[in-house]
């Protein structure tokens, strides 16, 4: 990160995710697993212009302040705040022709690389593959979309001032410590009644040194329509959340059965949106809350059972608006000092901190057919999960054709789970043997 | 069909604009809210402000792509739901 001209001085205060995801952070780091960061791939046609990238990329740049701001935890009790006045160099670097870019997205993703946004680019057949790598600390999968959005635009042309804002947007504040309390009632409810099960996953506890991989299987558009149809009695063709975790769930529970052990309690938490529909911003921190689901007991014989009791869990939580008081609380948790945080994410679901992660993110850059000059083909989003749990397994879809990309640490999943994994999710998904 | 407003087109619409679309003065009664981006979550959010705002309980089998894609077929459903069995 090169330092540029001086600038007003930014001053932004940590969101109670982004406090959440640099506890995590934290402890990856000290477990030797490096920093928390995603690779988005983006494919892209033959007419791509890699200077007009770089002229973007260093608008974009000059744009969000955030991007050259420094991460400031202060005094014990106080709020980590990003502090600058310097413009961040977003790199973009071109990679011989014939270098492979699943490994080079692989090495991005380990986060050993100065910054906390670039772009790599490599040729790919007849068009190219962007890499765009991102610090979750900065950006949520939303958010890296709207940034790639921005910078699009920015390929297009010049504006005269920024127009997206570059952070969190104000949190609600409830009125006394009563009212709070009130707030943040059903999300206690339900955590203690999670907790009181013994939550596992397939990485196990404690956290432990190991590099993030990556497969991603992606859908032909006839493969995703077959899925559809078949999802859509359970459904309703609308309410792909419980269908895509329900999924998630059953393919880790069949490694769980090949391991002979009993799976018992899964829980995973899922992110939800807080940026309004159809919002350019704002594009940087984490603008998510959490819902907590737990694997239906007793074990539903089909998929379609599950998502129809995930669906349930699902009601119930927006009806209780868990969302909200999620973020009640992990607003209250921002003023945890660094180390207490760690303890407590130490003993998060029996010190797991999840059974698994997932996300469907929905139909990736919408509306967006060009960048810099070249047609999207597709594109998805590959994070590095922590150990624990060690897996994640995320979907999203452009134009039709679903991705899936199964991430994994070195030593959580063998090659043979592996493909069970992923012949588990393919039996639901398109309802084959 | 007691306490629905009398334009209860403008009034769901209005219900989606305050709870989930940033810009959400270029909505109409019939646009298409899944193109503009309805997703899961605001399929349950707004089915929950639905009941809350009007007091109207909306049964599994009502939530449908088709009900919920524009401001106008949510009316319809609304009504529907609302009318004595």
């Amino acid at each position: 990160m090169t330092p540029g001209p001086s600038r007003a001085k930014l001053r932004a205060p940590l969101g109670g995710c982004d406090c959440y995801l640099l506890a995590l952070e934290d402890l990856m780091e000290r477990s030797g697993q490096g920093r928390h960061v995603g690779v988005t791939v983006l494919e892209v046609g033959p007419g791509f212009e890699v200077e007009r990238l770089r002229e973007a990329a260093a608008r974009f740049s000059e744009s969000q302040p955030i991007l050259g701001a420094k991460l400031q935890r202060g005094l014990p009790g106080a709020v980590p705040v990003w502090r600058g006045d310097q413009t961040a160099e977003v790199a973009v670097e071109i990679h011989p022709v014939g270098e492979d870019w699943r490994g080079l997205a692989e090495e991005r993703l380990q986060g050993q690389w100065p910054g906390r946004l670039r772009f790599d680019v490599c040729s790919a057949n007849e068009g190219f593959v962007v890499l765009m790598s991102w610090s979750h600390l900065l950006l949520d999968a939303r958010g890296v979309e709207l940034a790639l959005a921005e910078v699009a635009r920015l390929g297009e042309e010049v504006p005269a001032k920024p127009e997206v804002n570059s952070h969190a947007l104000p949190f609600a504040r409830h009125r006394s410590w009563w009212q709070e309390f009130r707030a943040v009632r059903p999300f206690l409810e339900r955590y203690w009644s999670l907790r009181s099960g013994r939550v596992v996953s397939l990485g196990g506890a404690p956290a432990r040194a190991g590099r993030a991989f990556f497969k991603a299987v992606r859908f032909s558009r006839e493969e995703t329509a077959t899925m559809k149809r078949r999802a859509d009695p359970v459904t309703g063709g609308i309410f792909a959340l419980p269908w895509f975790l329900a999924v998630t769930m059953r393919a880790h529970a069949a490694v769980f059965r090949a391991r002979g052990q009993e799976s018992g309690s899964l829980e995973c938490t899922i992110s939800v949106q807080g940026r309004k529909r159809g919002a350019r911003g704002p594009i940087f921190q984490n603008q998510v809350s959490q819902l907590f689901f737990a694997r239906p007991l007793p074990d539903p014989a089909s998929v379609e059972d599950a998502a129809r009791a995930l669906h349930g869990q699902f009601a119930a939580m927006t009806r209780d608006k868990f969302d909200g008081a999620f973020l009640v609380m992990i607003d209250w948790m921002r003023r945890l000092p660094a180390p207490l945080y760690r303890r407590f994410l130490r003993r998060e679901a029996s010190g797991q901190l999840a059974s698994f992660y997932h996300a469907h993110t929905g139909e990736f850059l919408p509306g967006l057919r060009e960048f810099c000059g070249g047609a999207i083909v597709d594109g998805w989003h590959v994070p590095s999960v922590p150990q624990p749990p060690g897996t994640g397994l995320f979907f999203s879809e452009r134009e039709g054709r679903l991705t899936a990309s199964l991430c994994w640490r070195d030593g959580v999943l063998s090659a043979d789970e592996q493909a069970l994994m992923l012949s588990a999710m393919r039996a639901d998904l398109l309802g084959t043997q | 069909m007691h306490g629905l407003p009398a334009n209860l087109e403008e009034a769901l619409l209005g219900l989606v604009r305050e709870k989930l679309f940033e810009g959400g003065a270029t909505l109409t009664v019939e646009t298409d809210l899944f193109a503009a981006g309805l997703d899961s979550m605001g399929i349950m959010q707004l089915m929950i402000s639905i009941e809350e705002r009007f007091g109207v309980r909306v049964p599994e089998s009502a939530v449908t792509r088709d009900h919920f894609s524009t401001a106008s077929s949510l009316a319809a459903m609304v009504r529907r739901c609302a009318a004595p069995a």
